[in-house]
């Protein structure tokens, strides 16, 4: 394929293998293509808008800086973009406090019935809190596999760990939601 | 078969959507289904954490990135990357050139570090020791020098008096 075509149709692979050879262009839009899964992933690990922009442009450089090595045939780009996407955000030395939820968080829809949506925006209020207090590799395996769809063998890899382990933290990630959860609902005969 | 224990154990990782366990295991689960009841209630008990999560998750991707902010964090996303990359592209930078010999490595990258940095230490401790002791050794003085190396007689039991 030429690369005076247009970037937008090329393969990830060609996309790699010219970026491999010092194409910028080439290299922008994988930027563009996965960038806001990289943008995605972190902020959902780190909570935090400003730092998970600093992760997903670190990460990029050291894609670009590391491509000519980057093998697709062992690996695609997008499981490469995560793992250090993820160690990035593992390697956060300070966790900064998430940023705080703002009054209008999760507005309830007027149309809907209230009663129901207030109890909805109360769980996922709650939920969301539940979330940020996660250990960071527990959020980081919950985003991987339940918000961008890895399976469990993928994760492994991104994590950098067994199947097994990542088995183990979403499952301690999910009892620890589901008491958070619990504890802030009303016993039946309370109601 | 997979056993309600094993059923219980993917759902407590993976969650009530079957199409997020592995491949191996999802069929066996769909078999149990079909005729267990308790997965049944498990599996809707599952998927109502599910949903909470998912909505939850939106509820943070809405608070973190509102309508519009997208594209301008992604516009900063490719400015930002495209600014950093612009110095030598990666093909350029895996040519360094690299000293030849072990010599020219001791020579030229004195502080290295890891293992060349333990070697070159060590060779350089060597060769300031020899240096200074070439330098500081006096020349051997005439006569018999192994006498000097004689043990003197003590003195209890010498005939000599005192």
């Amino acid at each position: 394929m030429s690369r005076s075509h247009g970037l937008q149709s090329t393969t990830e692979e060609q996309l790699v293998a010219w970026s491999a050879s010092g194409d910028r262009r080439a290299f922008d839009e994988l930027v563009l293509r996965y960038g806001p899964y990289a943008l995605r992933v972190a902020a959902r690990i780190v909570q935090n808008r400003a730092l998970a922009e600093d992760v997903a442009q670190e990460a990029f450089v050291r894609c670009w800086s590391q491509i000519h090595r980057f093998d697709p045939r062992q690996a695609r780009f997008t499981t490469w973009l995560y793992r250090i996407v993820v160690n990035l955000c593992i390697d956060l030395k300070r966790r900064p406090e998430p940023e705080p939820l703002p009054e209008d968080f999760d507005r309830i829809d007027a149309g809907a019935d209230a009663e129901e949506m207030m109890e909805y925006s109360e769980r996922d209020t709650l939920l969301a809190r539940a979330l940020s207090d996660l250990p960071m590799r527990q959020r980081a395996a919950l985003t991987l596999v339940y918000d961008q769809g890895l399976s469990g063998a993928e994760a492994a890899r991104v994590l950098g760990s067994t199947v097994k382990a990542v088995e183990r933290l979403l499952a301690r990630a999910r009892a620890y939601l589901r008491i958070r959860l619990r504890s802030r609902q009303p016993a039946e005969s309370d109601r | 078969m997979m056993t309600l224990d094993r059923f219980k154990s993917l759902l407590d990782s993976y969650g009530g959507r079957i199409e997020r366990w592995p491949s191996l295991t999802r069929q066996d689960a769909l078999d149990l289904l079909a005729h267990s009841a308790a997965a049944r209630e498990l599996l809707e008990d599952a998927r109502d954490l599910d949903d909470a999560i998912a909505r939850a998750g939106e509820a943070q991707d809405s608070r973190s990135w509102p309508p519009g902010e997208t594209t301008a964090a992604m516009a900063r996303l490719r400015a930002r990357v495209s600014a950093r990359i612009a110095a030598p592209a990666p093909a350029l930078n895996s040519q360094r050139t690299e000293p030849s010999s072990l010599w020219a490595t001791l020579l030229l990258k004195p502080l290295q570090p890891g293992w060349g940095g333990l070697l070159t230490g060590g060779v350089l401790a060597v060769a300031a020791g020899l240096i200074v002791g070439m330098l500081y050794t006096s020349t051997p003085p005439p006569g018999n020098v192994l006498l000097l190396l004689e043990p003197t007689p003590l003195q209890i039991f010498s005939d000599s008096p005192r």
